[in-house]
């Protein structure tokens, strides 16, 4: 038994001086989490379809991701070079690496557009902020998406108004349920959803958003989202959308009290 | 009977690691993490320089330097101690400074034998230089005769470099972008770029060094971190040439033997809380980026966008080299965090 006990001692102290060893000064690979990859995607929404690329940059990492909404895992397929998307769905993306701890997700919608109204008429009342003009109000319906790097963009169109009034004149009738306004929110940036969307057939409402959160902070720096509006089913060959902006930046942000910005690239509708 | 208890729980236990439960193996996987890439690769000692901070606080870790003891050397913007001195453990010498609320750019610069550190104090919109241990010898005062400010608030120095001929060079990096160029004496003798896109302007003017590696003909290397670039001029402040970074928010150069080493704040887009360390070669290649992506050159000579690989650094802000390449890392905006320290492997 004593003999047995100083063996097991022994065997104690080694391993123990091991853990140290090992453990010690450095950082260990297993405490260290990868980055979610960076992805590229000439649109979020589209007519036919859309390409999406990632990015990582670093040996022996895998991209692994899912277009059919279920989680990425390591059995998800493995990301090689970039592919098309071709009808609406949420692809997702993550980094795994044998040595390091999984990278947190990337997601975003991708959207195939029901109805062309490329050619519909607007008109915007205020006018957008000076560098965020995009290409006009035609951007608003353009099928082009603008992405997170809005300075020097010509998707984004910017305002820094209480309230944003779009009148959209559809190139024909449409049996329509439901209007969907493409927003960024980069809290960050000064940039903020929208407290209210109502839109209007003629005088009448049809349909309404109300975000109770727009003056909540976000986790994370910014988002692209699409704004979905159950409209009243109908045929329709105009709308007034009326976007209300938050009021003030909020007192936790360092810009309170200012007017936020309101970013929108795109109104769809199905 | 306690005693038995015990020996019997460590028996089992020990048994376990013998033959390999789980936990054994768990830490047979323990690895040091390396991060960079060819020559300058590095191991992470995230608890290098941790102190009490109820005695010792930092709020920012804005830039650091090693003197000509071999000490460390860092400068925050907590007012308690502005100065911290450490030896290059970590075990801290000295602290001093309680008159920097703005304490941002620091540089080392001997002059007759004796350590000089100027700081560039982006609150007292001026520059101080102190003698080593914290005495002021002279301070660089808003440089109201350049003709360029109506408002000492525009002018926010956030670097300095010092030549050879004792000529102080200050970025006003965070105010209106405009290099002075003074004499020892703190006289001002050219007033060179400001606010704009163009080769010759500055979107952030955050750091400035001497480029010494071309002994006889040395040269300004000036950081636009809005732009991800570092652009050289001539000491008399023509623009020469631009090292475009795509992906890097560099912060200021730092020569050290013949490579560029730099704090990387944020890394693709810009976005907070990202970073890595660049270190370039003699011909201004990036050549390894701890805790980003591999670099990766085009055949057109460009550099692929660079992006954070490994959540290691945030918002690292300046790197000292120390005289056995190892690097410390001061990180601003990170949760009042000491410095990180790469040890070269």
């Amino acid at each position: 038994m004593k003999y047995l006990l100083c063996f097991f001692s022994l065997a104690l102290i080694f391993s123990c001086q091991r853990q140290k060893e090992t453990i010690g000064t450095f950082v260990d690979t297993g405490d260290i989490q990868l980055i979610a990859p960076t992805y590229k995607i000439d649109s979020v929404f589209f007519k036919n379809k859309a390409t999406v690329a990632f990015t990582f940059a670093y040996p022996n990492s895998e991209i692994r991701y899912t277009t059919d909404g279920s989680e990425v895992t390591a059995a998800s397929p493995l990301y090689t070079h970039p592919f098309n998307v071709r009808k609406s769905c949420k692809v997702k993306a993550k980094v795994f690496h044998e040595d390091f701890k999984t990278s947190d997700i990337v997601e975003f919608d991708a959207k195939q557009l029901k109805h062309n109204i490329s050619k519909a008429i607007i008109t915007i009342a205020p006018s957008p902020g000076n560098n965020y003009t995009a290409n006009g109000t035609k951007s608003l319906v353009d099928a082009k998406s603008g992405t997170l790097q809005f300075r020097n963009s010509d998707r984004w169109l910017g305002f820094n108004k209480d309230e944003v009034v779009i009148n959209l004149s559809l190139p024909k009738k449409l049996e329509l349920s439901k209007l969907i306004v493409h927003q960024m929110t980069s809290q960050n940036s000064w940039i903020f959803s929208p407290q209210k969307i109502a839109v209007f057939s003629g005088s009448k409402l049809i349909g309404q958003y109300l975000n109770e959160t727009a003056a909540e902070k976000f986790p994370g720096d910014a988002s692209l989202n699409f704004i979905e509006i159950p409209i009243e089913q109908a045929t329709y060959e105009s709308f007034k959308i009326v976007v209300h902006n938050l009021e003030k930046i909020p007192d936790w942000h360092p810009a309170a009290n200012q007017t936020p910005w309101l970013f929108i690239d795109e109104i769809i509708v199905e | 009977m306690k005693r038995r208890n015990f020996i019997q729980n460590s028996s089992l236990a020990t048994a376990g690691i013998l033959f390999g439960s789980p936990v054994l193996n768990a830490m047979e996987l323990y690895k040091d993490v390396i991060i960079g890439h060819n020559n300058h690769k590095y191991k992470v000692d995230l608890n290098w320089g941790a102190l009490n901070s109820n005695f010792y606080p930092v709020n920012n870790c804005h830039e650091m330097v090693q003197d000509s003891k071999g000490r460390i050397i860092l400068l925050t913007d907590d007012t308690k101690n502005n100065v911290i001195v450490y030896d290059k453990s970590g075990k801290l010498i000295e602290a001093w400074g309680t008159e920097y609320p703005g304490a941002h750019g620091l540089t080392l610069n001997v002059e007759n034998g004796k350590d000089f550190l100027y700081i560039a104090d982006n609150k007292r919109h001026e520059v101080i230089k102190t003698t080593i241990d914290g005495k002021v010898v002279q301070v660089f005062k808003f440089p109201k005769e350049s003709g360029k400010y109506d408002d000492p608030a525009k002018y926010i120095p956030t670097e300095t470099a010092i030549a050879a001929n004792g000529d102080v060079y200050v970025a006003d990096g965070y105010g209106s972008q405009y290099i002075m160029h003074y004499n020892e004496k703190g006289e001002l003798l050219n007033t060179f770029g400001g606010r704009g896109t163009e080769d010759h302007l500055f979107g952030n003017a955050h750091g400035i060094v001497i480029d010494t590696r071309n002994n006889a003909d040395p040269t300004l290397l000036i950081t636009d971190r809005m732009q991800n670039k570092f652009k050289r001029f001539s000491m008399d402040g023509k623009y020469l040439s631009t090292t475009h970074l795509p992906g890097a928010y560099v912060c200021r150069p730092v020569i050290h033997k013949e490579n560029i080493y730099t704090a990387t704040i944020w890394s693709g887009d810009g976005s907070m809380g990202t970073g890595f360390i660049s270190i370039l070669d003699g011909e201004n290649k990036l050549v390894s980026a701890p805790g980003g992506s591999t670099p990766t050159y085009n055949d057109d000579g460009t550099l692929q966008p660079m992006h954070q690989a490994l959540k290691i650094f945030q918002n690292p802000h300046d790197v000292c080299i120390d005289d056995d390449d190892n690097l410390y890392i001061a990180q601003w905006n990170s949760g009042k965090t000491y410095p990180i320290k790469l040890t070269r492997v």
